[in-house]
C-alpha cells in the first residue's frame, strides 16, 4: 500500500490511483470520482467550473487526511489526486481511492477522505455560467 | 541603514515583512495572487489584514467570509505574524462532512 496526494491541471488517470493504493493483502479498493455536473445546487446550467488550489497548504492538507485514515483504520493506501484550472462539465475534477482488507473501511475511510478534503483543504471552485459566475462557498 | 554600536536608528520602531497569498475572489479584486506588505511590529493577522484592505477596499466586503492561514496552517486574526511570513487570505471552502453532500 502506497499513499499518492497530487493537484494537476491534467486529466486525472483514475487507474494510476487505484494502482498505487492496492496491494494484495486488500480485498476492497474503493475509488470515488468527483465529476462536473451541468447544473448548479440552485438549478443555474453550468458551463464549465474552475479550480483554484494554495498547492503547498492543500497538499500537506491531503497528507494530513492519510495520516488521520491510519490512525482510524489503520490503512496507509490512500490516493488523493485534485484538478486545477478549467474543467468541462462530464470530467472528474478529484479521484480518492482507499484500499482495505475489507470494503467496509475502505468505504468508510474513502467517505471521511472526500468530506475532509472539502471541508478543510484549501481548494475553491467557480461556477462559470453563461450568464455569470460565482466562487462555491461565497453566495449570500 | 548602518546602525553604529550606542546609537539606536532615527525612524525607531521595528517593522515586520510579510508576503500575502491572494487566493479565488480575494486574488480576482485585488488583481494579484500574492503582495508583499511592511506592518509595525508586533503585528498580528489582523494588521496585516488592515494594511491590504488599506490598499485594497474591495476585499472589506469578504472580511466576514475571510479563512487566514500563517506559513500554511490554519489562523485567526489575533495571532502574531513574524517577519517573513507567509500569510494567506481565503474563502470558506464549500461542502463538509457536516454540510449537505448534495455538493459534489
Amino acid at each position: 500500500m502506497a499513499s499518492l496526494y497530487r493537484l494537476t491541471s491534467d486529466p486525472i488517470d483514475a487507474d494510476e490511483a487505484y494502482q498505487a493504493v492496492r496491494d494484495d493483502a486488500d480485498g476492497a479498493v474503493v475509488v470515488f470520482h468527483g465529476v462536473v455536473r451541468n447544473h448548479s445546487d440552485g438549478g443555474r446550467a453550468t458551463s464549465y467550473l474552475e479550480y483554484e488550489a494554495y498547492a503547498e497548504m492543500a497538499t500537506t492538507g491531503m497528507r494530513e487526511i492519510g495520516a488521520e485514515i491510519e490512525r482510524r483504520w489503520g490503512l496507509s493506501g490512500v490516493a488523493m489526486i485534485h484538478r486545477t484550472g478549467r474543467v468541462a462539465i462530464g470530467e472528474t475534477s478529484v479521484v480518492v481511492a482507499v484500499a482495505s482488507p475489507h470494503r467496509g473501511d475502505a468505504f468508510d475511510a474513502c467517505e471521511y477522505a472526500i468530506d475532509t478534503l472539502k471541508a478543510n483543504v484549501p481548494i475553491w471552485k467557480k461556477e462559470v455560467f453563461e450568464d455569470g459566475e460565482i466562487w462555491v462557498g461565497l453566495q449570500t | 541603514m548602518m546602525e553604529t554600536p550606542g546609537y539606536h536608528n532615527v525612524v525607531g520602531s521595528k517593522t515586520i515583512r510579510a508576503t500575502v497569498r491572494l487566493f479565488a475572489a480575494f486574488r480576482e479584486r485585488v488583481g494579484a495572487s500574492s503582495m508583499t506588505v511592511e506592518v509595525d511590529a508586533p503585528a498580528t493577522v489582523e494588521n496585516i489584514w488592515r494594511e491590504v484592505a488599506l490598499r485594497c477596499p474591495s476585499i472589506e466586503p469578504l472580511r466576514p467570509v475571510t479563512r487566514f492561514a500563517v506559513d500554511g496552517v490554519y489562523a485567526e486574526q489575533g495571532d502574531v505574524v513574524r517577519d517573513g511570513a507567509e500569510i494567506a487570505f481565503f474563502p470558506p471552502m464549500s461542502g463538509g462532512a457536516t454540510s449537505s453532500r448534495g455538493g459534489c
